[in-house]
């Protein structure tokens, strides 16, 4: 069983037609990127998977568990790290591990997890409101894996973080999959990070995936010497 | 001051672009003080219609002389008031022959009256006075009818004494000792003492309930588009958590605020029951400046809440809040952010609370015309008030009616409040208040 197939989805917000027919797979222990550029339906889709938006048309399956039809399935299944996603002002770090780890069970076990994976020491005692946004991504993409989800949906895990930060949340995500065996979703506008990451890849655009395969692959196929060339030469902007 | 007016320019275009100041400041308030202008005028009309005038009221005559029987009567003719002679003794049979004919007062001319009058003593005159209602147009139209008489037996002194003889006399001929009767209640009591004191008792427990309430809303209004402003609600409903129980979680985190707010509510009106008890209860009684004495049976009826009325404002208070509570978390799902949810909030609860307020003071509900009494018992906050006003005066059953009420307006709610939580439309619906670019 696939851990993730995604068929045919629609979605419109109004007049507005956001995906027109999105389908993909993840494979086991597979990292598999979404590109696209803004607007071009990667965070609704990933929305769609994580059961916050029910699609129009089309169904995805989360182990197996349609997202439409049986989303609580689905939620005990996934860890969803929203795209620029906020915290609890007034909890500290430390709180909001153990809430997370109380509301998926995962005991005292995640919850030093959680402690371990985000590596703030002892600034979790600090109100999350004092953390600086590398932090906060780091706590939450921490929250996101301690629970030890068969798939993680990540939403731009690194955007606007500084160096340090995103390579810290690169290689905790890369860890993460590689010892579990469970598999992720990541969308990124950042070709060398889904170089660095992603087994295999799906370019989105205008609610449509317009080319899937693994990052050699495509780079060969576009005769590109890197993913921003294959961008460039499939969705434009050069 | 050259740079001064660039600003200021700026400053105005700004605030006056901002949708919510222009419709918060400038529309909500015209409109509003317009409408709450219109009713309560006429409330006040109602009342200054029930004063002015020829108004009949109950003389019982238990003297039977020519001073009480034929001159006293005339003096009340010319005085604007219209004496139907009520051949009753006991006080009791009087009320129900006054009650049975519309009578607001019923003056009761003492044995020994024309005695003391004509030797130029001061004499007493019993009145009772028939409340349909607590509302100030009520009590305004009584206090009318008090001065009317006191000033008719004070025309009778000048005739028959002549001016400048017996001042003391002359200017306070007779007592009034006053009765007034409620609701089968029978209160000894000066009206003037009544209508200073109700405002504050009636009105004031009611206004101060209201504004807890309305923090009510605010928190759990907060409380969602809290987490749409901070970005976490994408997280919270992505937690293996049925939505249901994520609502639940925010209704119980306010109504354990509600409930802390409702005791601090109920030590504070204690605390002003306490003070006006003891600013107002006298031992044996006190003075008033309308002449007469408040008495203790009086003012104690009213500021030592029987355990009923205590019930009945708890629950008043409680559902009040749990039907803000509700209508926050309608209002949040609603909202975009923060500052949008507030000004929601105040933008619906502001009408729906203010207009039964003041219309409340002015008029009883049973005065107003059908269309503006059916207008405001559709608004659940009406009964918010009612109930404790009702409470307030031992009417149970109104007062039910009234919480049953705002159990089913608390109920509709939250079914809504639920259904727009449950689907997507927390996350796609956005009622903003944004801002023009200039």
């Amino acid at each position: 069983m696939k851990p993730v197939v995604v068929k045919d989805l629609h979605k419109s917000f109004g007049d507005k037609e956001v995906l027109r027919g999105v389908g993909f797979e993840v494979e086991e222990g597979e990292i598999f990127g979404l590109v696209g550029p803004n607007g071009a339906g990667k965070t609704t889709t990933l929305r769609i998977l994580a059961t916050i938006l029910k699609p129009d048309r089309g169904d995805a399956w989360i182990m197996g568990y349609s997202v439409k039809d049986d989303p609580e399935k689905v939620r005990e299944r996934i860890a969803y790290l929203p795209e620029d996603a906020g915290v609890y002002k007034h909890l500290t770090g430390f709180e909001f591990l153990r809430i997370i780890s109380e509301i998926y069970g995962v005991g005292r076990e995640g919850f030093d997890r959680g402690v371990e994976l985000c590596g703030l020491g002892e600034a979790l005692s600090d109100p999350l409101s004092s953390y600086s946004k590398g932090m906060k991504r780091r706590i939450l993409l921490a929250s996101a894996l301690m629970v030890q989800p068969r798939v993680a949906i990540l939403d731009e895990p690194t955007s606007g973080l500084d160096v340090r930060h995103a390579v810290y949340v690169r290689r905790i995500i890369k860890r993460y999959v590689r010892e579990s065996g469970s598999s992720a979703i990541v969308s990124s506008h950042n070709m060398l990070e889904v170089e660095y990451l992603c087994d295999r890849m799906a370019f989105i655009d205008g609610g449509r995936i317009i080319a899937e395969g693994r990052p050699d692959e495509l780079k060969q196929v576009y005769e590109a010497e890197n993913l921003e060339e294959v961008f460039t030469k499939i969705i434009g902007g050069g | 001051m050259k740079i001064l007016k660039p600003l200021l320019r700026k400053e105005l275009k700004e605030l006056l672009m901002e949708k919510s100041i222009l419709i918060g400041m400038i529309i909500v308030p015209l409109i509003m003080f317009l409408l709450i202008g219109g009713l309560t005028s006429f409330g006040i009309r109602s009342a200054a219609t029930h004063v002015a005038g020829v108004h009949e009221i109950g003389l019982v005559d238990l003297h039977n002389t020519d001073l009480s029987g034929r001159l006293l009567p005339n003096m009340l003719r010319d005085n604007g008031l219209k004496p139907i002679i009520l051949d009753c003794r006991e006080r009791s049979e009087c009320v129900r022959i006054a009650e049975d004919m519309d009578l607001k007062l019923v003056a009761i001319i003492p044995s020994g009256f024309s005695e003391n009058f004509t030797k130029g003593l001061k004499s007493g005159v019993e009145t009772i006075y028939i409340l349909k209602s607590l509302s100030i147009s009520e009590i305004t139209a009584c206090e009318g009818l008090s001065s009317k008489l006191m000033k008719s037996i004070k025309s009778l002194a000048e005739k028959i004494h002549g001016r400048g003889l017996n001042i003391e006399f002359l200017k306070h001929p007779a007592d009034e000792r006053s009765t007034i009767i409620y609701l089968g209640r029978s209160l000894r009591a000066p009206i003037e003492a009544l209508a200073s004191m109700l405002p504050t008792m009636i009105l004031g427990l009611p206004l101060v309930a209201m504004m807890t309430a309305s923090y009510a809303s605010s928190i759990s209004a907060t409380s969602i588009a809290l987490e749409k402003e901070s970005k976490t609600l994408e997280l919270l409903l992505s937690l293996p958590v049925r939505r249901f129980t994520i609502l639940l979680g925010k209704l119980l985190g306010t109504i354990i605020i509600v409930v802390l707010g409702t005791i601090s509510f109920m030590v504070g009106f204690a605390i002003y029951g306490l003070m006006l008890s003891s600013a107002f209860i006298p031992e044996v009684g006190v003075e008033t400046s309308v002449g007469g004495v408040v008495q203790m049976p009086f003012i104690g009826s009213i500021f030592t809440p029987s355990p009923i009325f205590i019930a009945v404002v708890l629950a008043s208070i409680f559902l009040g809040m749990m039907m803000t509570t509700c209508l926050g978390i309608l209002i949040g799902v609603l909202c975009a952010d923060v500052r949008s949810s507030q000004q929601l909030v105040g933008a619906v609860m502001m009408p729906l609370t203010i207009f039964p307020f003041f219309i409340l003071i002015f008029s009883s509900i049973e005065s107003l015309p059908a269309g503006i009494r059916l207008a405001l018992l559709l608004d659940p906050y009406t009964h918010f008030f009612l109930a404790i006003m009702k409470g307030f005066i031992g009417d149970l059953p109104s007062a039910a009616i009234s919480l049953a009420v705002m159990v089913g307006a608390t109920i509709v709610m939250l079914v809504i409040g639920s259904w727009l939580f449950m689907g997507e439309r927390l996350i796609t619906m956005r009622i903003g208040f944004r801002r023009k670019s200039i």
